[in-house]
């Protein structure tokens, strides 16, 4: 019998990656790519300082499993990560960064980490 | 009209006639913006009239005043990351070509911060530009123009984009003038209708009446 946080582990690989996973591409810094499947939310709901009101940004997340990845991103390293441009499988990639005012978010006990992406344009 | 409206329109004019492409101006002080609306060369300059003191003078209870005038001009900018994508995305590219060119990456922050300096530099060396020393007016509407400080604000993640905002504050003086009350003016009225005259059997006798 496994424990309780092995258990949540396991079910990472049908929340995250199972039938509602879309197809995630990770360029590390060494320049090596992996492709793996994990969860995306493409905007979040913000409070609008001036006014109050709230408001839907363009704010893509990744959340990933930690046990799929060869190399676990770090806070200051230098990412491109590829999604879909909508939640659709069969849609076009899109290039983003790893957000570097916002570091990744989740850990070992957990099992996930979130990625914070950010828009990225040819030099 | 105030001659602070007159000033306003005119620093409007200059800085917006001179953009060359490189920024948006508008003449007030706008609500929230998207930061796409102000990505890279889409940034934008807001001129505004902040505020005006009147010094107090003895001599000087009626007639012209002494008007020296504060205008704010606010910067907004916002910027994606950037990297040479043509060299990682290129087909048959080496691990250490694309870790090379990953490496370049430069932060959003930076570039947010790199336009905003220019967008600066842009607008101060319009502004302070000799020949915008009485901003394009007759003589004696306006006088000691200066940008008395630039300011930065903090990088802000807005979104996928990173948002950098800045302020230029320009100071000037003119003179306000009082015209009295300027009254109602009565326009004219016309008022057209036809009356049944005899005899005129097209009824095309036209009646105005003016007050």
């Amino acid at each position: 019998m496994i424990n309780l946080r092995e258990r949540i582990e396991h079910d990472l690989g049908v929340s995250l990656e199972g039938r509602w996973g879309l197809p995630v591409g990770l360029l590390d810094p060494d320049g090596s790519r992996q492709e793996v499947s994990g969860q995306i939310v493409y905007d979040i709901v913000r409070m609008n300082p001036e006014t109050g009101e709230e408001m839907l940004a363009n704010a893509s997340v990744v959340v990933l499993r930690r046990s799929s990845l060869a190399r676990i991103p770090v806070a200051g390293e230098k990412w491109l990560i590829d999604i879909p441009e909508t939640p659709c499988l069969t849609a076009s990639k899109i290039q983003y960064a790893m957000s570097p005012t916002r570091p990744p978010e989740g850990g070992r006990s957990i099992g996930f980490i979130r990625i914070y992406l950010q828009q990225v344009e040819q030099l | 009209m105030m001659n602070f409206r007159v000033v306003n329109a005119a620093l409007i004019n200059i800085l917006g006639s001179a953009t060359a492409g490189a920024f948006r101006v508008i003449g007030y002080r706008g609500q929230g913006h998207d930061s796409e609306e102000v990505r890279n060369l889409k940034r934008m300059v807001q001129v505004y009239c902040a505020f005006g003191d009147f010094p107090k003078s003895a001599g000087r209870q009626t007639g012209p005043a002494q008007h020296v005038l504060t205008f704010n001009i606010d910067f907004s900018v916002s910027s994606a990351a950037r990297v040479n994508l043509a060299a990682i995305n290129a087909p048959g590219a080496t691990s250490l070509q694309i870790a090379t060119a990953l490496a370049g990456l430069q932060e959003a922050s930076y570039e947010a911060d790199v336009l905003l300096d220019e967008l600066i530099d842009l607008t101060y060396q319009i502004v302070m530009d000799g020949r915008n020393f009485d901003l394009g007016m007759d003589k004696g509407v306006m006088s000691s123009r200066w940008v008395t400080r630039i300011q930065k604000d903090e990088p802000q993640p807005v979104g996928d984009l990173v948002t950098l905002t800045g302020r230029m504050v320009y100071t000037c003086q003119t003179v306000e003038e009082v015209a009295g009350d300027t009254g109602i003016v009565m326009g004219l009225r016309a008022v057209g209708t036809s009356i049944d005259i005899i005899g005129d059997d097209v009824e095309q006798t036209i009646v105005e009446t003016r007050g």
